[in-house]
């Protein structure tokens, strides 16, 4: 399937010329005008196979996504549950290989995709393919920034500064124990936005969110005031409701993973992908049927 | 070849976690305040008194130390060359260096406040010695085993439930020892408040290597005190097999700045490093992070981790200890490699020769101390650290030899 840049609404009122960081930063700025959250959707790159993302990331913006998380399969995974394992697994079995998931992105930017793309993967890879390479490769791609699950803040000052230079974000996550002048430091050196963990553990969709995920929120919220960049909260988030109650307890953005990732693993298509966002989106606007 | 400027002593290492360019907290942000807490914690139970009392008590009462450095002369006499001695780690409680690490954690854990132990193990002698010492101190233990693992090793499996533990199997990738340490920091990161991960190697983000050595330690202290009393000087060679390393960095690190003694790790060479199918990390491996540090280990062009091979299941690990990775950087000790077949060479010997049988893992380092021993005069000195007994591997000795049980 074709990339169509036509039938997403925000690929093409995107400003154009605007690549990393500062693209991120138009995503929030334009949903905080519309009075609305960002949604931001991952899914695994080469998951089935290499080149079957390109369909499922275009679904992601035909459903109404603003940001794109697409993550490079690594071996081992560590900080992902068991539904972004198996798709590491079956991504890695199938041969995709990170030039692979690259040569996605580069694609949808070819058919005139503007939407934020950011690449999520684990450290090895960027530092095998040394940091400033690494950096160079997503900006040729067409990427935007990357987040580094283990690569936390007194660690990623090399990847910063490499992707820096190039003029793309380097996200961090803060997490639940992430708390006083470790969650300062942590809001100020990210890139782009701060990635709350909204939950203790690892990746996976829930069927409700944790009961400590709005106090996280609430907690994490002026930190990243005070940085000056938007809050995203993931981990574990699966309804309209779950992105609801998230932006109004103060997120600028919600991550949506691993519920859309199990679609992949069901071998369900691009359309049904399409419709679980655009159902997930709905939560990003207060409820019409309240107040 | 030196990749960094040595700062200071390197008994001082590491510094911020870091062993030169090795190291670090590689780990999910979820983990680093834990880590933060454990550092701070060993760092308080290290200047206690009444804590190493505790653990220097543990193992001498309940673990048997100190182990004997015990002289080989017909392992020498075959060898031909230098003197070997063996010190006797397969003599400890539970048969392996293991217990010195497991103890040491499992009273920190205690002192810490944890309610519940996590561990991984690849072949078991870590789960073991850890059901040991969680049931000694009174604490649950889950251990995380890979799939296969729990297939290949049924009778350690058994043996970790005897002791009152409980073995979960883990399925995901390919079902190994990496996985397990994946799995464990799984669950540590659910359960981090109240969880203590038992690690079994000097593996993994700061500051475990440190503690771990810390704890193995006792190993090279006590070959200092009896070669000093035996020869009344050092020796000349320390010999040692290296998986994570354990036992190896408790053998080398009392020694580090004797530099008149050399260091010698023995990695697994498995079917030959020329053929790819082994677990030799530094001397085939590349640099990389794995499991919360930079070190070097065994990966594709991607940084992919790839299997790795070995007789000896306990060396069969894609990666290596920090703190080996900077001593190799530095050139203060050499790694060299021993396939399957020299180890189990050594194995044969060792037992016809001394009535030893050693663990395969243990045979790496036999084998390598006879090569050695063969280029050193008579009146040198090699130690080689008997890492555990080889009770465990019969099956798999008696396969590899063509033997039907």
């Amino acid at each position: 399937m074709t990339p169509d840049p036509e039938r997403s609404a925000i690929g093409t009122t995107m400003p154009p010329g605007l690549f990393g960081r500062e693209r991120i930063q138009a995503a929030f700025t334009r949903a905080r005008e519309e009075k609305r959250g960002v949604l931001v959707a991952y899914l695994m790159g080469g998951d089935p196979g290499p080149g079957d993302d390109v369909a499922y990331l275009q679904a992601l913006i035909d459903g109404g996504v603003d940001l794109i998380e697409v993550g490079i399969p690594f071996s081992d995974p560590m900080a992902d549950g068991p539904t972004i394992q198996k798709a590491a697994t079956r991504a890695l079995a199938a041969g995709t290989r990170p030039k692979d998931v690259l040569a996605g992105v580069r694609r949808l930017r070819d058919a005139g995709v503007a939407v934020p793309i950011v690449v999520m993967t684990y450290a090895n890879i960027p530092y095998t393919m040394t940091w400033a390479g690494y950096a160079r490769a997503l900006r040729e791609a067409g990427v935007d920034g990357t987040i580094i699950p283990d690569l936390p803040v007194d660690e990623c000052a090399p990847l910063s500064a490499a992707m820096a230079d190039e003029g793309l974000a380097n996200i961090l996550l803060a997490a639940p124990m992430t708390t006083g002048e470790r969650l300062e430091r942590v809001a100020k050196t990210s890139q782009g936005f701060l990635y709350l963990v909204g939950s203790y553990g690892t990746t996976g969709a829930r069927d409700s969110l944790a009961e400590e995920t709005l106090g996280l929120v609430e907690a994490a919220a002026p930190a990243a005031r005070r940085a000056g960049i938007p809050l995203a909260v993931g981990f574990g988030v699966s309804q309209a409701e779950h992105v609801r109650s998230l932006i109004e307890s103060g997120a600028d953005g919600v991550v949506v993973g691993s519920a859309l990732v199990r679609l992949v693993e069901e071998r369900r298509g691009p359309e049904e992908v399409r419709d679980a966002v655009a159902r997930l989106a709905r939560g990003l606007r207060p409820d019409p049927t309240s107040s | 070849m030196p990749t960094t400027e040595r700062t200071g002593r390197l008994s001082d290492l590491p510094h911020d976690g870091k062993f030169g360019d090795f190291g670090g907290r590689f780990v999910a942000e979820t983990l680093m305040p834990a880590l933060e807490q454990l550092a701070l914690a060993y760092r308080d139970a290290r200047q206690d008194p009444e804590f190493q009392a505790a653990f220097d008590e543990a193992l001498s009462e309940y673990g048997g130390r100190p182990t004997p450095l015990y002289e080989a002369k017909r392992l020498s006499a075959e060898a031909g060359g230098a003197r070997i001695f063996l010190k006797r780690e397969d003599l400890v409680h539970g048969g392996a260096h293991k217990f010195n690490n497991v103890m040491g954690q499992a009273l920190l854990a205690k002192r810490m406040g944890k309610t519940r132990l996590i561990a991984e193990t690849g072949a078991g002698q870590h789960g073991v010695a850890s059901a040991q010492a969680a049931a000694a101190s009174g604490l649950p233990l889950e251990v995380y085993m890979g799939a296969v693992d729990v297939e290949r090793q049924r009778l350690n499996v058994f043996r970790m439930q005897l002791l009152g533990a409980k073995v979960i199997p883990v399925e995901s990738g390919s079902r190994t020892l990496k996985d397990a340490i994946n799995e464990a920091l799984r669950d540590w990161v659910t359960n981090v408040r109240d969880t203590y991960y038992l690690i079994g190697s000097v593996v993994g983000p700061d500051p475990y290597p440190r503690i771990v050595r810390d704890f193995q330690r006792v190993i090279g202290d006590e070959i200092r005190t009896q070669s000093l009393a035996k020869l009344d000087r050092l020796p000349d060679l320390l010999v040692a097999c290296v998986g994570g390393g354990s036992n190896a960095i408790g053998t080398f690190y009392p020694f580090v700045e004797d530099t008149e003694v050399g260091l010698l790790g023995i990695e697994a060479g498995g079917e030959g490093i020329e053929t790819g199918r082994h677990a030799a990390t530094i001397g085939g491996g590349h640099k990389g992070i794995l499991h919360g540090a930079l070190s070097y280990l065994m990966a594709d062009p991607d940084g992919q981790v790839t299997e790795t091979h070995s007789v000896s299941a306990g060396l069969d690990y894609p990666g290596v200890g920090p703190e080996h990775a900077n001593l190799a950087a530095v050139g203060r000790a050499r790694y060299e490699a021993a396939t399957d077949a020299e180890a189990l060479d050594a194995l044969t010997r060792l037992c016809r020769t001394e009535g030893i049988l050693p663990a395969l893992e243990s045979a790496h380092a036999v084998a390598g101390a006879m090569r050695e021993a063969k280029k050193m005069d008579p009146e040198d000195v090699i130690v080689v650290t008997l890492s555990g007994r080889g009770d465990k591997d019969v099956h798999t000795v008696a396969e590899a030899l063509g033997v039907d049980l």
